[in-house]
């Protein structure tokens, strides 16, 4: 009975297409930065320190104490606009955040075409009630159709706090929309090894006489033992006004923000420290981002800090990546005009569900910017080969994919994507919380290279 | 009841000298200090606090006992602050590079860490200077080292954490 209700799987490659910026010719480049506050002024979170939004009706006892609040959570904007394009992204301190009312309002009120919607992913931030899958929203497996078609998004912003931060994202892009400045644009990236974050928590044993390969996952690395997968590059995209000054400084890295995860406080973890950084060494107008990357199976050495050492530490860590990506831009010539290409295409793709009997369509945004910069957004916690797979195949030497983002279209968050080793090996994130098809990511991937092929005309 | 001691024969040496007074015999101050580690391994916090506290009270520059009223503080009370006083003690009354004095110097590195005395972590492990680390055992070594590397990873010296990280990974690898 139950299967006569599940549609039959699509298998299609490519369902449908949005796609803009025909121009190959570079045209007079705008930017805008916008920024907002989006602490909730009642932080109702688990006092447990789980991230979950909890009803409003929570008892106190069992809330985050207002004073738990360490350092306030932004949602940040960069608006990119040429005579073709208009393009937004943004950046929010929080596990977890899609808005199909954002970009609507952003399309309508700003003109905004495209928007990408990322999260920092800190686990000190909050998941939107009835967004995480595995948080009792709604739940991929036991789900009669596509998630991402069930989604009650009316339902999400009967939490207060979420309407008014969907309400402050609105107006931080329609800030950014409407103060645009003639930009520059350079982007480029290092090789970073950090002793504080990046490590793959996935420990693969291998098999030991009559003990077989097992895995170990979600593990420290106290000593910082070197792991494989994982990709010690920072990303950075710089943006400079017509006086070469920087306006945005955008800080592409792939690492789980859980420094604190689990102490019932809130913050904005190492990015945030990494983004307060930057912004006090390059002043006031210039605003800094966080674009976290495929960090699926990524974290940092040591997780679930407490206390004045973990904030500590925490910090140090976000001040070493922003003193990494600083030393990249410092190598990262002016461009001489203020002027781009800018391409964008929203790929859709059918993913089938590990089981094969039901789907979720999935979109893949890829952004090409003067055949140098892609910045590549997939709806889910994406495993690091992934990364380091669409790094090495993309035609573009500055390719930053970005997890946790979504574009408006499809599912707004598929869980974790690992790689279909992973799933071989099992493990978190690979066969616990994790119900996309094992070839997902590499489909994702697929999609990715070939939109940017498309987009640079190959 | 030395012999009861070597041989972590704890819960059979309290049963012997539970009601012992200590008071008169000759090495009084050594057999507080054994009745207060028997205490402290089976977790009896004011018993083993009591004791030790004799013990140092009569033999204020031996090191050990010290340490030991160090890790009854630290794991029995839950206090740190005199953990930390106490382990400081024992570190400076051992100046040498046994695993006593690193032992102490580690934990006492740890607390400050967590409350972020990192100047004063750093000041503790300068004894163990480049030029000494063989003379450290080698699991002791790996411990001082892993020491030095989170102690510049909290005071945000990156590059020297990272030298240190590597050097203890070389060391684990023989340990």
């Amino acid at each position: 009975m139950r299967n006569e209700l599940i549609k039959p799987i699509i298998t299609a490659a490519v369902l449908c297409v949005a796609f803009s910026g025909c121009a190959t010719r570079p045209l007079p480049l705008y930017a805008g930065t916008g920024k907002v506050d989006i602490t909730p002024a009642q932080p109702v979170i688990s006092a447990e320190g789980q991230s979950f939004r909890l009803p409003d009706n929570t008892p106190p006892e069992k809330r985050t104490p207002l004073g738990n609040v360490h350092d306030p959570l932004y949602a940040r904007v960069v608006v990119l606009k040429n005579k073709d394009v208009s393009f937004a992204i943004v950046s929010a301190d929080l596990m977890l955040f899609s808005s199909k009312r954002v970009i609507d309002e952003a399309r309508k009120r700003w003109s905004i075409e495209h928007v990408i919607l990322s999260a920092t992913h800190t686990h000190s931030g909050m998941v939107p009630r009835g967004l995480c899958p595995t948080a009792g929203g709604w739940e991929w497996r036991s789900a009669e159709a596509d998630p991402g078609e069930l989604l009650n998004w009316p339902a999400l912003s009967e939490d207060p706090w979420y309407a008014e931060t969907e309400d402050k994202i609105i107006a931080a892009i329609g800030e950014a929309a409407g103060n645009l400045f003639p930009a520059r644009l350079a982007a480029g990236k290092g090789t970073y090894e950090s002793i504080y974050l990046g490590h793959n928590r996935r420990l693969i044993r291998p098999a030991h006489g009559v003990v077989p390969r097992s895995v170990i996952t979600l593990w420290d690395n106290p000593t910082r033992m070197p792991t494989t997968p994982s990709d010690p590059t920072v990303g950075v995209i710089r943006i400079e006004d017509e006086a070469r000054k920087p306006r945005a400084f955008m800080v592409h890295y792939a690492c789980h923000p859980i420094s604190m995860m689990g102490s019932s406080m809130i913050t904005a973890d190492f990015p945030g420290a990494m983004t307060d950084y930057i912004e006090r060494q390059l002043g006031d107008s210039c605003m800094a981002m966080f674009l976290q990357g495929a960090a699926g199976d990524i974290n940092p050495y040591e997780t679930n800090m407490r206390g004045a050492y973990g904030l500590n530490m925490t910090r140090q860590a976000g001040i070493a990546l922003a003193k990494a990506a600083l030393g990249v831009s410092e190598n990262l010539p002016s461009p001489e005009e203020p002027k781009a290409v800018v391409q964008v295409k929203e790929s859709m793709l059918d993913i089938a569900d590990r089981e094969g009997n039901k789907s979720s369509a999935a979109c893949v945004a890829s952004v090409v910017i003067n055949r140098d910069l892609a910045l590549v957004a997939m709806p889910g916690e994406i495993f690091v080969q992934h990364q380091l797979n669409l790094s090495e195949r993309s035609l573009i030497p500055n390719t930053f994919l970005l997890g946790i983002a979504y574009c408006g279209l499809g599912s707004p968050f598929l869980n974790y994507i690992p790689t279909a080793q992973a799933v071989e090996e099992g493990g978190y994130g690979a066969t616990q919380f994790s119900f996309v098809a094992a070839d997902a990511g590499d489909r994702m991937v697929d999609a990715a290279v070939a939109a940017i092929d498309e987009l640079v005309g190959e | 009841m030395r012999e009861l001691s070597k041989n972590d024969r704890w819960m059979g040496l309290i049963e012997e000298f539970e009601n012992e007074d200590f008071s008169a015999w000759p090495e009084a101050a050594e057999a507080f200090h054994m009745r207060g580690v028997g205490y402290l391994h089976l977790k009896d916090a004011p018993k083993a606090e009591r004791d030790l506290k004799e013990a140092v009270e009569r033999d204020p520059e031996e090191g050990f006992f010290w340490y030991n009223l160090a890790e009854t503080c630290h794991a029995l009370l839950k206090d740190d602050a005199r953990a930390l006083d106490a382990y400081r003690k024992a570190f400076e009354l051992e100046d040498n590079f046994g695993w006593m004095p690193a032992a102490a110097a580690v934990k006492a590195v740890n607390i400050l860490l967590y409350q972020v005395r990192n100047d004063e972590a750093l000041d503790i492990l300068r004894r163990y200077r480049d030029e000494d680390m063989e003379k450290l055992p080698p699991y002791w070594r790996f411990h001082i080292l892993r020491a030095y590397a989170r102690t510049y990873a909290a005071q945000g010296r990156e590059a020297e954490a990272r030298v240190k990280f590597r050097q203890a990974l070389i060391v684990e690898s023989t340990v």
